[in-house]
Order: structure tokens, then sequence, then C-alpha cells
């Protein structure tokens, strides 16, 4: 099957609230969907609904040909699901919390090959309590793929997390899918999106205001590239070849270009600086990071 | 058969869980044994007023065992299960392909282990300690307290739906069950004709309390089990798991 997750037309309501109110996207086996979006948008509730917690109100939803609200134990076989906020019975060993949970599961993974796999090997033995949040988090993530699932949820898996330890986590995510295995996640961090996400969701207030790829999402790739520079006399900016703005700093200027070409203007300003003898400081071309483009399209979503 | 594997798999884990917080160990088993000594220790050799005849001891043992598995059954099986559900624990279970009925079966049967030995020792302190005699109908007795262990389980079980969080649990189910163990005159007999002993009628614990302690004691006809006192004890029961299948939370309160 080429699709793991097809989701369609889905809405939730709350009473007379509706927090999601028509969202529709796929994610192709093997591939990472990052499902980004303000805190209440409704990424939860979508995470929700696809882990088999809550209902739908209207809509489909097909995970591995299962309807998660239909699909009951033999749905819960096939996913592995990192809630946000959940411990860990505390006075219990790593790998006993591990074992208890291989009997769970009709075919489950090895229980040596899951601590390898989530670097906890040197953590078998240590109680739950005594572990850091960051190997907690770690342990939630194995215990998650104790059933060998094909497809798993990670809501927020690296939050609060140290920079190293969410680049070892990246590459536990990494690693999951090179097995084939097809991961939705949910975060706030946008590099998170970036490093991992084939393809990435933005929901705001329950709708989807962009989808694509991290290097697209909202014409990323055709938006304009922002040069600047700093230079210490303004005087000689009468003579710069391309429009720009100018911002007056402490004892320089700070020019910049939002450029269409910027081959082009590169050009002309190099021939310029080695013109007339300038030498810009502090020289930076840019495309916007996914960052810039998230808030530009939730700051927009706000005024609808 | 794959079930009754996973059900033993489940008692082993939650006794495990259980036993390694020692706190609730020393709690949970240690509270009646305590009182047991101090009580009977303070009031040996008197007389029960109300129940002549019967020795003041022979009635404390089955009431420290009615105290002792309400505390372990009731008390510690709705914190524990208010904590577990709070911190999401509860709902990590439901996100697995294990049957909810045996996750709590697995609960209950911990509790379960854990009342048959806090009964072997508050037992055997008895005739070791107060020189009570043996259970007068042995297998009654056995009967009786499992009955009432499954009915305060369950009741353990509902009240979590009336406990908002877990910082709420202790004071919510202490404020429950304290005062019913006092008027089911568990600690203190209490007098037939008061209001407060009416009241308590209302209520499983002075039934399952007295069928202790006339299967443990021989006192009453037969084989100490009167349908009265037991089908309070039932109905309370089934009351409860009606109210635990239907409302049972799993998840947090937001």
């Amino acid at each position: 099957m080429d699709n793991a997750i097809v989701v369609s037309g889905l809405r939730k309501s709350y009473g007379d609230l509706e927090a999601l109110k028509g969202i529709d996207f796929t994610v192709k086996t093997g591939e990472v969907l990052a499902l980004l979006g303000p805190n209440g948008a409704g990424k939860t509730t979508t995470v929700e609904i696809l882990e088999g917690y809550r209902k739908k109100s209207a809509g489909t939803v097909e995970i591995l040909g299962e309807d998660p609200e239909r699909g009951g134990s033999r749905y819960k076989e096939r996913v592995g699901i990192v809630l946000q906020e959940c411990s860990i019975d505390p006075f219990l060993r790593v790998v006993e919390v591990l074992r208890q949970r291989v009997t769970f599961y009709s075919r489950p993974l090895d229980v040596d090959e899951i601590l390898e796999l989530t670097g906890l090997v040197d953590k078998r033995n240590e109680k739950v309590k005594r572990l850091s949040g960051g190997l907690q988090r770690r342990l939630d993530l194995a215990l998650a793929l104790v059933g060998n699932p094909e497809v798993i949820f990670l809501d927020e898996p690296t939050t609060g997390f140290d920079p190293s330890a969410r680049h070892e986590s990246w590459d536990i995510i990494r690693t999951l899918c090179s097995q084939g295995r097809t991961v939705l996640l949910t975060t706030h961090y946008m590099d998170e999106a970036q490093n991992l996400a084939d393809k990435v969701v933005i929901i705001a207030k329950g709708q989807i205001v962009a989808q694509g790829t991290p290097e697209t999402l909202g014409g990323r790739d055709s938006a304009a590239t922002q040069i600047t520079f700093s230079i210490s006399s303004t005087a000689d900016l009468e003579r710069c070849p391309v429009t720009h703005t100018v911002e007056s700093r402490e004892n320089m200027s700070l020019v910049t270009i939002e450029s269409t070409s910027p081959v082009e203007d590169l050009s002309e300003l190099t021939k310029w600086w080695l013109g007339s003898g300038i030498s810009p400081g502090n020289l930076n071309v840019s495309q916007p990071s996914l960052e810039d483009m998230y808030l530009r399209i939730t700051r927009d979503s706000e005024a609808l | 058969m794959r079930n009754a594997r996973l059900l033993a798999s489940q008692v082993r884990y939650e006794q495990k869980a259980f036993w390694r917080n020692p706190a609730a160990g020393i709690f949970t088993v240690g509270f009646p044994i305590m009182f047991l000594l101090i009580f009977g220790s303070t009031n040996h050799s008197t007389h029960v007023t109300g129940n002549p005849g019967v020795s003041y001891d022979q009635y404390l043992v089955p009431a420290m065992l009615a105290y002792g598995l309400m505390n372990s059954c009731f008390t510690a099986l709705a914190i524990a299960m208010t904590i577990r559900r709070e911190s999401g624990i509860l709902k990590r279970i439901k996100g697995t392909p294990l049957p909810p009925y045996i996750f709590l079966g697995g609960v209950i049967g911990n509790s379960v282990l854990i009342s048959i030995l806090t009964t072997v020792i508050v037992v055997t302190i008895g005739i070791a300690e107060f020189g009570v005699s043996m259970p007068t109908h042995p297998a009654a007795f056995v009967v009786v307290i499992l009955i009432g262990v499954v009915a305060f389980c369950t009741m353990g079980l509902a009240v979590t739906i009336f406990v908002p969080n877990a910082d709420s649990a202790p004071a919510i189910v202490n404020g429950i069950y304290l005062p019913i163990i006092f008027i089911s005159g568990v600690f203190f007999p209490i007098s037939n004709t008061s209001i407060l002993h009416k009241i308590g009628n209302v209520f499983p614990v002075n039934h399952f309390a007295q069928s202790l302690l006339a299967t443990f004691a021989g006192y009453g006809p037969g084989f100490g089990i009167t349908f009265r006192e037991f089908s309070v004890v039932i109905i309370w029961s089934i009351v409860s798991l009606w109210i635990a299948i239907r409302r049972f939370r799993w998840e947090p309160r937001k």
C-alpha cells in the first residue's frame, strides 16, 4: 500500500466549538509528516483521533487500511504511540517495563533490539525514576516500538531536550523510517521539522493553512532572497546599484535587499563594492527559513 | 488461554510495582496490624457491648480485617488509580492492544493477593498474641473475604470517577472511607439503636464486618452468612461495577 495514512474531510466538534473544520492530508509509507501549528490549533485533537483516543465528528480516517475508531486491538497492534505527557511506573527497571509491554503484542520486537535502537542498553537495569527527563522520553519511544509498529505517532517527542539529545532522537527516528515505518509527529521546533519531515502540514484554528515539503512550504523556494550587509558611511549608499532599505545602527547602517534575482543583484553589488573600495560587513544571503514561513503563515491565519 | 496468561503476567507486574514502593506496602498492610496491636493491647479481655459472650479480641480481629481489606482494596486502589490516570499511565495502556478488562483484572488481582496476605497476618497475630480461636466456619470466612474484596475493589474503581485530580485523591478517598469505617462500628462497636448505626447500615462495611465476625467467631445461625447482610455487599459491588464500566476515565482531566 502506498499511503499509510489517509485523512479526508476530518471534523471534530465539542458542543458548539468546532475544533477541526475539515482536514485533508496523506502520508506515504516510510515518510515522516510533521504537524505544526500554534497551541490550541487542533494538532493534538487530530493526532488523538488518528491514535484512536477520540471519535471524529465527520470525515474519514484510514490508517494501514483501518479506521482507528473501529480497529480496536488489531489496530493497536500495528501502531506505536508516544503521548505528550506521560509517566512510567517509577519504581520499576527499564528492562522490566519493556518486558511487561512485550506480553501485550502478538509479534513484538526483541527487548535487546529495542534497547540497542534507542540507546538504552547501558540503562537497562536502571529504575525509571532515576532516568533523566530526556532518557524517560527515550523510554517512551522504546515502549512505543515494542509492538514492531508500522506507524508511529510522536506528540512533541523532544520538548525540553538539550541540542545533543535532540539530535540523537532525530537519528533514532531516521533509523525507524529507513526500516519502512511511517512517522507522524507534532512539534514546535521548526529545525526538527526541517531535519526530519518529508512533508509539513500547518494547522491553525482547526484548518490546514499550508502544506508541502519543508523546502517549498508556502512558496518558500520562490520567495524573495534576503541580502543584508552593513556599511559604515551612508554617503556611499548613494551609488548602490540595487533597491534597498536602510536601518541606522550605532556606528554603521544595516542594508537590506529583498531580491527576486539574487545572482544578478549580487553581481552588481560586488562590482560596486570592488569599484569603490567599500568593504561591507556581516554579508548574509538567505532564503526565508521554515520558521520565517511558519510565522508568516500563522500570522496571516490569525487575521482570518 | 492467552488471556489467562496475560492476566497472570499483569498481576505479577502489579505486585512488583506495589512492593517496590515501600511506603505503599507499609501503609497498606502495616496499618491494620498496627491498630490490631494497639487496640488489642489496650482493651484486652474486655467484652463487647451489644454482643454478649464475644470477647473484644474476638471482635477486634475480624473488625481490623474489615478495615485492612477496605484499606488495600478501596483506599489504596482508588488513590493509585487516580495517580496513574492523572500521570497518563492509564492513557498509555489504552493505546496498546492489552484489553482494558485484563488490565483492571490485574489491578484487582493485586489487591486480592494483598488482602490474602493481610488476612493471614492479622489472623495469625490474633491467634498468637491475643488468644482468639481459628475461624469457626473457615470456608464461609474465605467466601466472605473474597466477595468483600471484590466489592471494595469495584467501589475503589468507581470512586475514581469523582476524584478530579491526583492531589485531591488521598483527601477525597479518606474523607469517604474514614467516616464510613467509624459509623460502621469497625473501630468501636456502635449502639444498634443509634442514628449513626442506621446510616452506617446503608454502606457495605458494617454488613461485611458482621459477616466476618459471624463466620470467624461462630456468632449467629448456620455458617454465619446471612442473606440480609450479604445482599447489601453484593448490591454495592454490582452498582459500583456498573458505574465503573460506564464511567471509568482512562485519561487525565484537562
